[in-house]
This record gives structure tokens, sequence and C-alpha cells, in this order.
């Protein structure tokens, strides 16, 4: 993965407010956080504190109501939705709690997809598909549905498919909340050999024991940032 | 009993949930099956309903066939036939006239008909009032009594009860109306206003060459048709030898009354009821589109109920007791529309298809809607109902409480829509090929100029102009009378007007043996000088005639093109000699002289090519001539009057010779185009308006399938927006979806429209029923119609909010 930038990712002063009806709920409220590269953080939170909303601003998927965001030295407070889309496709890889794999898609197409819409040549893609499943250890599974594999298979190529484009970060939301221990572990294992190999992680979760194996832990507690480093700092 | 009255009540629940979807449903069910009743009952009365007759199938119209065709009898064949034949119980001669009826001192034309005594046993009628005629009656001077239709009866002699025994003048002979028939009659097989005794002199009934009778017969009891077919084979073989001349060429046979009456409007009316069918198998797709998609928000509905106990069969009811109750409402509201719009089609239909005025919503019309409701609610109802009963309970459940991602896209719904659009480009290609016709139609040259041209007939009754001299000078006066009249720019006589019909006569060219085989046989026009100029027909060579051209100079005719073309190909016909018509002082053919070759005229209709014609000057016309024309003609008037202005002005001219005779039949040449062409442009617009409504069922079809995908791939749509996609990939992806349903439809569409178009190839007029530029037309149309309901949907989702994909805690 690509290093060029220090820190890769710079919030300032990053709030997000959602107006419904009458109602006005501020999910994050001047987040400041910085994110080096190669680095691999760990948000965590009780539920409803603000944690995916975090991870859609850092993901481009929303917008925040005030502060800066800086990705890999360009704000992108500004970008218009294709520019935005053209940016998740190139330095952002996405992993979800759900998996989101397509239904209709086999795994080599669901892995595929990031990088149609990047625009890459075929041949380019079968190498980086085939490579990315390899490295999950799925390669066998390439011609199989979603609905034909185990849950922690499909996690795994949801892996493949954050990293197969080698994005310069990869966002990972809740990415064993659907899995039992055992697959749990597998995928945290995988994420890990990702970090050694430079990868850029920023995770959510609400499991310690997933948190402690980053290097960096930050917490969110009513949407403000609570804690940075030390580790394994618990919110009560 | 319970069982039904619990899946109403629950249906009847169910569906109040859902008024908006409903509502709809039953809307455009009540729009199709109105309309395919409504049809329906068209094609019912006029082709299916039973004449109103004791054993109407066994009426048979028997016929001449000459070279091939079937055509006319002449009075003299039709006596020998019912000498000799012995299997018919009856064979009763029928000709159509019209005659004067006064009324109030006011001459009317009517319709009648000069029948056989037994006319009304083969009919198998009996009068409302008085009866039918006696055999005595069909003689000459003892046919002076008269049968009036329940129609005349009433319109014109206020239904008077005491009306039997009354004499009244036909023609200007008075005449006993001795019976009444029943409505029933009205209409049944043609439009005659009253009957009158056929009464054949004997030298009629020596004539073997005039061919102008329609013969009704009954076969006996036990008599096939096919021992039929024998003895009048037999008979023609006797008729061809003892009158060799008028009967070389000519057999017999039959054909069944219904047939002969409704088998040209067959093919239309089946195109017309297999479009409206079309339109309602759409409209069935959508509707079981749109509960395919109820069924998957009802899934776990139904998964509850299977948990607490019900079969598949209950399901199955249920979902199915619901897709009747709106088939049902759907049905009734048809039926009410339907009403209303057969009323519509009586109203303004076309008035030359037989019986279609007595088209309405009866006991069999209502049966039938009543089926095609039943049959919709189970086309439309069985596959939610299967889907539904077939969901394994644990499955929907489940998926209650979690989230998936890649809802898989509906097949059956896919295939739905892709019926949908290959059953809209058939109809759409159809009425694209009878629009194209239509147009063809109407920029064919007539070979005449219609603007401004008013004609009306008048008849002469033979009472009053019993003889050949009388009737021509009756004639000649009329002429002379237009000729005076004021704001007449020129005006004629003429036997028969284009698209009036007319007298066929066969013609042997000089120099060919004079026998019926040499015979070309032509449409007769007898006129008076200024026709061509009054109808503005091109005089290619030659002259026109004129007053020179009397009863005592040399006998001249005018060909047009066509009979040019026939009787003398490669050479020029003008001076050369036609044998026609009549014999000359020798017993030989009179020979006359071709003065002048005329443009051809499509008198027989705009989409029949131009057929040999020709003709004489009104002062040489043949004396059998007249009783051929039942001493009519037609006037004909070019001027800036309008039609009823100069209507009375032809009125006063004609009364300058006779106050008695009244012009009927009055209305502009344009007019009588338009009018030929009114069943043709009737059955085109209906079938574009199904066009229309299918290829917007069509477009509601991939609008409906493209926005419930939307809704069921949000989140998909999420995620994919989430790894990349820009607002054009999801807006591409989703229309794409849309033309791959249109493709495969298209393709789908255009072989049955390529294997169904055929059978419009006889409605056809210069445009074959493959035409590339219609074909290529309805699938831009439905391509662009079919992106376009796409698109709408498409833009929805490319509005996704991509955070949905990261919202699944």
């Amino acid at each position: 993965m690509p290093i060029a930038y220090d820190p890769l990712i710079r919030l300032a002063g990053v709030s997000k407010v959602f107006h419904t009806e009458e109602v006005e709920t501020h999910a994050l409220s001047a987040i400041d956080l910085e994110i080096r590269a190669g680095e691999f953080i760990a948000i965590g939170g009780p539920s409803g504190c603000g944690k995916t909303t975090l991870l859609s601003i850092l993901g481009l998927l929303d917008s925040p109501s005030e502060g800066s965001y800086v990705l890999a030295g360009e704000p992108v407070m500004s970008l218009d939705q294709a520019q935005r889309a053209r940016v998740r496709s190139r330095a952002i890889g996405f992993i979800f709690q759900a998996f989101n794999l397509i239904g209709d898609l086999d795994v080599f197409r669901n892995v595929e997809l990031p990088l149609i819409y990047r625009g890459m040549p075929a041949a380019e893609r079968k190498r980086a598909v085939h490579e990315a499943l390899e490295r999950v250890g799925l390669l066998h599974r390439i011609r199989h549905y979603p609905a034909q594999l185990s849950g922690g298979q499909q996690q795994r190529v949801a892996v493949a498919r954050a990293v197969a484009g080698r994005p310069l970060v990869l966002l990972a939301d809740e990415p064993t909340g659907n899995l039992d221990s055992k697959n749990g572990a597998d995928v945290m294992g995988l994420l890990e050999e990702l970090h050694r190999e430079a990868a850029t992680i920023c995770m959510v979760t609400h499991d310690p024991r997933y948190a402690g194996r980053a290097q960096r832990n930050v917490h969110l507690f009513d949407g403000r940032l609570v804690g940075g480093d030390p580790l394994h700092r618990e919110v009560a | 009993m319970d069982t039904l009255t619990r899946d109403l009540r629950f249906a009847f629940r169910s569906l109040r949930r859902t008024p908006a979807l409903a509502l709809a449903v039953v809307a455009s069910l009540a729009l199709c099956i109105g309309a395919t009743t409504s049809i329906f009952s068209v094609v019912h009365a006029v082709l299916f309903r039973p004449f109103p007759f004791a054993d109407p199938d066994g009426i048979l119209v028997v016929h001449e066939i000459y070279r091939g065709s079937p055509g006319s009898f002449s009075v003299g064949n039709w006596a020998d036939v019912k000498r000799d034949d012995q299997v018919f119980q009856y064979l009763v001669p029928l000709q159509r006239a019209s005659v004067n009826l006064a009324v109030k001192d006011a001459p009317e034309n009517v319709r009648a008909a000069l029948v056989g005594s037994d006319f009304f046993s083969v009919l198998g009628v009996t009068p409302a009032m008085g009866r039918v005629f006696r055999s005595e009656e069909a003689r000459p001077g003892a046919d002076n009594v008269v049968v009036l239709s329940d129609r005349i009866w009433r319109g014109r002699f206020g239904a008077d009860p005491g009306i039997v025994g009354h004499e009244i003048r036909v023609d200007g002979r008075p005449r006993t109306v001795v019976g009444v028939m029943p409505r029933a009659v009205d209409f049944a097989i043609t439009d005659e206003e009253l009957w009158l005794p056929a009464a054949f002199t004997p030298k009629q009934l020596a004539e073997h060459d005039e061919h102008f009778l329609v013969v009704l017969g009954r076969l006996k009891r036990g008599v096939t048709r096919e021992r039929a077919q024998a003895e009048l084979d037999g008979i023609a073989t006797t008729l061809r030898e003892r009158f060799p001349e008028a009967n070389q060429s000519r057999g017999l046979s039959f054909t069944p009354l219904l047939d002969e009456i409704v088998s040209d409007y067959r093919p239309r009316l089946f195109v017309l009821l297999g479009a409206v069918g079309f339109v309602l198998l759409i409209a069935c797709a959508n509707i079981a589109g749109l509960l395919l998609a109820r069924s998957a928000s009802r899934a776990r509905e139904v998964a509850v109920r299977t948990a607490v106990g019900a079969s598949r069969g209950h399901i199955v009811r249920q979902v199915l007791t619901e897709a009747l109750m709106l088939a049902l409402a759907g049905g009734l509201a048809g039926i009410v529309l339907a009403n209303w719009a057969v009323a519509a089609i009586v109203s303004f239909g076309p008035a030359d298809v037989p019986r279609l005025s007595s088209a309405a919503v009866d006991v069999p019309v209502m049966a039938f809607a009543l089926l095609v409701t039943l049959a919709s609610g189970l086309a439309f109802g069985l596959a939610p109902a299967l889907r539904m009963a077939g969901r394994l309970p644990h499955e929907a459940l489940k998926e209650g409480g979690r989230t998936g991602a890649g809802a898989g896209r509906d097949r059956l719904r896919s295939t739905m829509v892709i019926g949908e659009i290959a059953l809209a480009l058939v109809l759409l290609t159809g009425a694209g090929l009878l629009i194209r016709s239509g147009v063809a139609l109407n920029e064919v040259d007539p070979g005449f100029d219609p603007h401004g041209v008013v004609a009306g007939r008048i008849s002469l009754p033979e009472a009053s102009y019993p003889t050949p001299e009388r009737v021509g000078l009756a004639f000649r006066q009329v002429s002379e009378a237009l000729e005076r009249a004021p704001g007449i720019e020129a005006a004629a006589l003429v036997s028969s007007a284009p698209l009036e019909g007319g007298s066929s006569n066969g013609l042997v060219p000089e120099g060919r043996p004079l026998e019926i085989a040499s015979a070309i046989d032509s449409d007769l026009r007898i006129i008076t000088p200024g026709y061509f100029r009054t109808m503005h027909i091109a005089l290619l060579r030659g002259r026109a005639f004129t007053a020179q051209d009397g009863a005592s100079a040399p006998r001249v005719m005018i060909i047009n093109e066509a009979l040019a073309r026939e009787a003398f190909p490669g050479q020029d016909a003008l001076g050369k000699r036609i044998a026609c018509c009549e014999e000359g002082v020798d017993g030989r053919p009179a020979f006359k002289e071709v003065i002048g070759i005329a443009a051809d005229v499509r008198a027989r209709g705009l989409s029949q090519d131009p057929s040999a014609e020709f003709y004489l000057p009104m002062a040489q016309a043949p004396a059998a001539a007249w009783g051929w024309l039942s001493r009519s003609m037609t006037i004909a008037v070019r001027g800036t009057l309008d039609p009823a202005a100069a209507g009375n002005s032809r009125r006063a001219g004609v009364r300058t010779g006779d106050r008695s005779l009244p012009v009927f039949n009055i209305g502009t040449m344009n007019d009588r185009i338009t009018g030929s062409l009114a069943e043709s442009r009737f059955s085109t617009m209906l079938l574009s308006a199904f066009g229309v409504i299918a290829l917007l069922l069509a477009a509601i079809g991939v609008y409906g399938l493209i926005s419930h995908g939307v809704s069921q791939r949000t989140q998909e749509i999420g995620i994919r927006m989430a790894l990349g996609a820009r607002a054009g990939d999801v807006l591409a992806m989703v229309v794409r979806h849309g033309a791959a349903l249109a493709g495969a439809g298209l393709l789908l569409g255009l072989a049955a429209a390529l294997a169904l178009t055929r059978l419009l190839t006889d409605l056809l007029f210069r445009v074959s029923p493959t035409d590339p530029p219609t074909f290529a037309a309805g699938v831009c149309v439905l391509t662009a119609v079919a992106i376009l309901a796409a698109a709408l949907p498409a833009r929805r989702a490319s509005r996704v909010d991509p955070a949905v994909a990261l919202r699944n805690d």
C-alpha cells in the first residue's frame, strides 16, 4: 500500500447533525482525529454513539455538517457526488458487518465490482481478483455464490473485495459482528496480516477483544471522542 | 360454506388494506374486460349469432359459378334448376330493388326485395300480422301484394294495427298489404323494408343470359351437402348442354347463408378479437406482477399463518379468492363499460358491416365476459398464490429479522414483462401496418376527381315507364333539365357511378370467335355526354360522346385502359370494334366502334385495381339494359353547391319530368369514398387504440418491475455506491435491466409479429405484412418507452444514500 501522506486522514472539528421532523440529533460533535498511513485504529463505543456515522464520513458516504476532512492531502469536503464515488473506488475499501455481498453475483464478480467502477481493464481486474482471493484463501470458491458460502467465508470474500483494489485505507464496520468466535478470530487474523503488510485500517468495534488487537483505540461517547491512547481505555 | 365466507371476508379485509392497489387492478381489468367484451359482442353479433329463423344453418345461398367465382343466377337457370332438382325443399329467387313508395303524397325510395312465394318458408318465419305470399301471387298480374317489415310498418305507417288489407302505392302501382313481418326479421339478412312477389314473365323465365338473381335454398330432410352438390353438378352439366352459349363455363354451388354474408368480415373481426385478447393478457401479466410484488411484502404474514397450521391449499385458496374478488369487481365494471362501448360502436361504427346494429351485451356476451373474468382472475392470481404457498416459512421469518444483500431478481415477473413487451410489439406492428395501409389508400388516385361532385339516384317505376323508349325519354328529360339548372358546372347521368357497383358484360373484340370463352368480363356504364367532364375522368385518346351519338347513329363505345390492354394487347384500340350487350339486326352480336380511351377508374373501391370498363352513350343503351339496371340511373353534378342544395336542385330538375320521382342515396363523392373506407378505418382505429393501450401497459409493466426491483435492491445499490459506483453507474445499471427486458421482449415480439402479421395480408394495401419500416418503428417506439419506463425508477435508484449500506445494526 502506498504511504505518501502523513497523516493519511485528518478530521478537524467534524460535527454531524441529523434533522428529523422537529428533532435535531447531534450524532458527532467536534471530532478531531488523525490517522497515519499504515496505522490500525479501532473505534469503540456503545451503540448509538456515532461510530457508524464517523465511518460513513471517513468513507465519503456521508458529509459532516461542520469541520474539515483531508484525505491523502486532499480536502474532500467540497467534492461532488461523482468525485466522492471516484475517491471511494480508488482510495477506500469497505468491510461491512453483514458482509454485504451481492447475492446475484458470484464470488469473482463481487470482488471485481469496485475495480469495474474504478475503470480498471478486464485483464488487470482478473489478476487483482485472483490475487485478493488467494490472499483470503478462497480462490477455490471463485464461482460460488454468496448463499453457497459460510458466514466466515462470506466475510473473507468481503475482505478480498475491499483489498483487491489496493485502497489507501480499509474501513471495517464491526467486521466480526455477524461471525462466531472462530470465524471472527480468522477475520481478525486476516486484518492483522494486512496491517503487517502496511495496510491502513480503521475498524469500528465494540468488542474489547478485537479492539485490543488494533494499534490504537479511540472511543466515542454521545458523538464525542473521549479517548485515544493509551490503549484499552474503557468508557463507563 | 363457512370456509368460503371466511375466505371472502379475509380477502375483502386484505384488499381494503391496500385500496390503491385494489383500485388500480379493478380499473385496468374493467378497461380490458370492457374492451374484450365489446369486441366479442360485435364478433358474436356479426359472425356467430344464429339468424332468428328456424334451423338457420340449413339456409343456403345457391350460386352460379362463372370462371371459378360465385355469381348471380339468371331467371331461366333458376327456373330450370328448380324444375329439375330433387334435393332442395325450397329454392327461391330474390332480387334486390329500390322502389318508390308514396307516403302522404311524398315520394320516398325504400329498399325492397322481389322474392319467390316460398321465401318466408325458406327462412322459417311467420308474419306478425296477416300472411305471407301465396304461390298464385308469383304470376304477373296476380302480384299486386306486399309484405311489410316491422321497421317500415312502425316508421312509415305509424304501427297501424289495421294495415293488413290496406292498399299502398309501390312504384306507382297499387298493392295490398297482406302481412307484416316480426321485428326479428329486420336487418337479419339485409336491410329490405318490404317484400314483393317475384312474378316472372314467360320471356324472363326463358332468359338464361342475364344473371342478377340471388337464390336461397333449403335442403330436403336427410339430404347431405355432398349429395346436393352432386345433384347441382348434374344439373349444371344439363344446363351447359341445353344452353351452351349462355352457360358455357358455368357451374352451380352453394354456401351457408351466414358464411355468405359475413365471410368478408371474419378476418378483420378475428384480428380485432385477438388484439383485444392480447391487451387483456398484458393487463393480466401486469396485475400478476403487482400481486407478486405484494406477495413479497406479505411473506411474513403467510409464514405466520403457515406456522400456525395453514396448509399449502389454504394459502393458495386464500390468495386465489382475493384475485377472483378483484377479477369479479373488474369484470362487473367492464360489463358496464362494454354496454356503453357497444352502443358507441353501433352508433359510430361503419354502416356497411352486416348485423352490427344487433350487437348488444346480451346473455351469451355476458357469459363470455364472466368466463373471461374468471380466467383472468386465475391467470393473474395463480402465480402469486403458488409463490406464496411455496415459500418456506422459516426463511420468511428469518428474513424479517436480518439484513440481506443482493435481493434476487424476480425471474417470473421478468418473464411476464418480456411477454408483455412481445405482445405489445405484435399489436403495435399490426396497427402500424394498418395505418400505413390506410395512408397508402388515401394517397391512391381514384381516377376521377371526387371534390365538388354530388351524386344521387333515381329509379323509374315499371308501371309508369313500361317500355325502354319511355325510360330513355324520361332520363333524357332529366338530363336536359339538369343542364338548365342554375349553379351547376357540369352534370351527367350514369348507370352506376364509381363505388356503386354495376353490371358486368361479356365483350368479344372483333376477330375473336363469337363465343363465351372469348368474352372479356367488363363493367358497363351507360352515360350521358357530360359524364367525363363532370367526373373529371381523363379521356386519353379519341373523343367523348356527343349529342350526335344518338339512337340511329352508328354504335360507339369508350373503353378504359384496362379493357384496351386486355382486348387489344399491343395494339391501338381506337377505331377497333367490340361486340357486346345486344344482338344486331342479323341476330348476330352487334359490334360497336371504340371512339375513345378513358383513364382507369377505381370504381370497385380504392383498394381494388381498376377493372375493365366500357361506356355506352345513354341514347344507344341496349333495350334490355333498363331491365338490368332496374330503370335506375345516378345523377352526378359538379358545382359549388352543398349536397343539400344540389339535391334540391336535382330534385327540382327531376320533378320537371315526374313529381313522384324521389332522388335517393344523395351524397358527395368525397363522402362515398370516405364511407367505402369506413370499415377499414374503424378497425384500424380500434387496433391502434389497442396498440397504444398495450404500449402503456407494457410501460407500466416495465416501470412496476424495475421500480419494485429498485426498492428491493436499495441496500445493494447502497453497497455498490459504497464500493465506488457513481450515480451514472447506478442509473445505467437499472436502465440496462430495463433495456435487457425490452431486448428480450422485442426479439420474442419480432418473431411473433413476423408470424402473426401474415394474418393481416388480406387487409393490407400496398404494404407487406413484414414491412421493415413499420417493424423498425414498432421496435424503436417500444424501446424508447421501455427505457423511459426504466429511467424513472433508475433516477430514484441513483439517488440512494450509500450510507444505507452501513446502517445494518
